[in-house]
């Protein structure tokens, strides 16, 4: 959580724009919500059992839920870093690059205004992260 | 009698324009030093709980590993962070 919000008060703090508002949680539920979603089980099972499957869990529920005010989505790539390099992994720049990430996090935010379906954004960003996420 | 005090708060404030007042400066400035002074470690005292700020050094983490990530990711991806703003 002191994690997230730091990251984005950094991300804020480095990058600005008028909406940059370095470290406020608009919604504190959001945030747990997305944090805790990785850990989901479902009849005991977990729902998200490998780990680009929990990558993209987090990643789409923080996307979902916007829980700072102002720069979810820099945030989310920035933690999409940080989460891979504290599991001793790190994203292949040759699958997941620049582009690729900005036109990803651009769908998935605005999937509604886009007329794509949720588990479509899901699904989407685990193909991508399947193959983009490997171990150092 | 408001205006005899009136007059007296203006010659109050009138003399410090003469010899006196060169001699006050830099009594001023030594106690604006001591405040600022007094006010660093209270900054920093603040700061317990090692919360990140915006300070000249860039963004400060709790987590090194998160600092490594965060600067791994605005050196690899700068231009996406740039446009990707909400």
């Amino acid at each position: 959580m002191q994690d997230l919000v730091d990251l984005h008060r950094a991300v804020s703090v480095e990058f600005g724009g008028t909406q940059a508002h370095p470290g406020v949680v608009e919604s504190q539920f959001g945030l747990i919500n997305a944090v805790q979603r990785p850990q989901v089980t479902t009849l005991g099972r977990e729902a998200y059992p490998s780990f680009p499957d929990k990558v993209a869990a987090f990643l789409f529920a923080l996307l979902m839920n916007s829980p700072f005010r102002g720069g979810n989505r820099r945030v989310a790539l920035a933690s999409l870093f940080a989460f891979c390099e504290l599991n001793n992994r790190t994203i292949d720049s040759r699958v997941l690059d620049e582009k690729t990430a900005e036109t990803l996090f651009k769908r998935a935010s605005a999937h509604r205004e886009l007329g794509i379906a949720p588990e479509n954004v899901f699904r989407e960003i685990r193909e991508i992260l399947t193959r983009a996420i490997v171990t150092l | 009698m408001k205006h005899g005090h009136k007059e007296k708060g203006k010659k109050a404030k009138a003399k410090p324009s003469g010899k006196k007042a060169s001699k006050s400066k830099p009594a001023q400035a030594a106690k604006s030093k001591k405040g600022s002074v007094a006010a660093a470690p209270a900054r920093g005292g603040s700061n317990g709980k090692g919360r990140g700020r915006g300070g000249p050094d860039g963004p400060t983490f709790n987590n090194p590993v998160v600092a490594t990530a965060f600067k791994r990711a605005i050196k690899k991806f700068p231009n996406a962070f740039r446009r990707l703003a909400d």
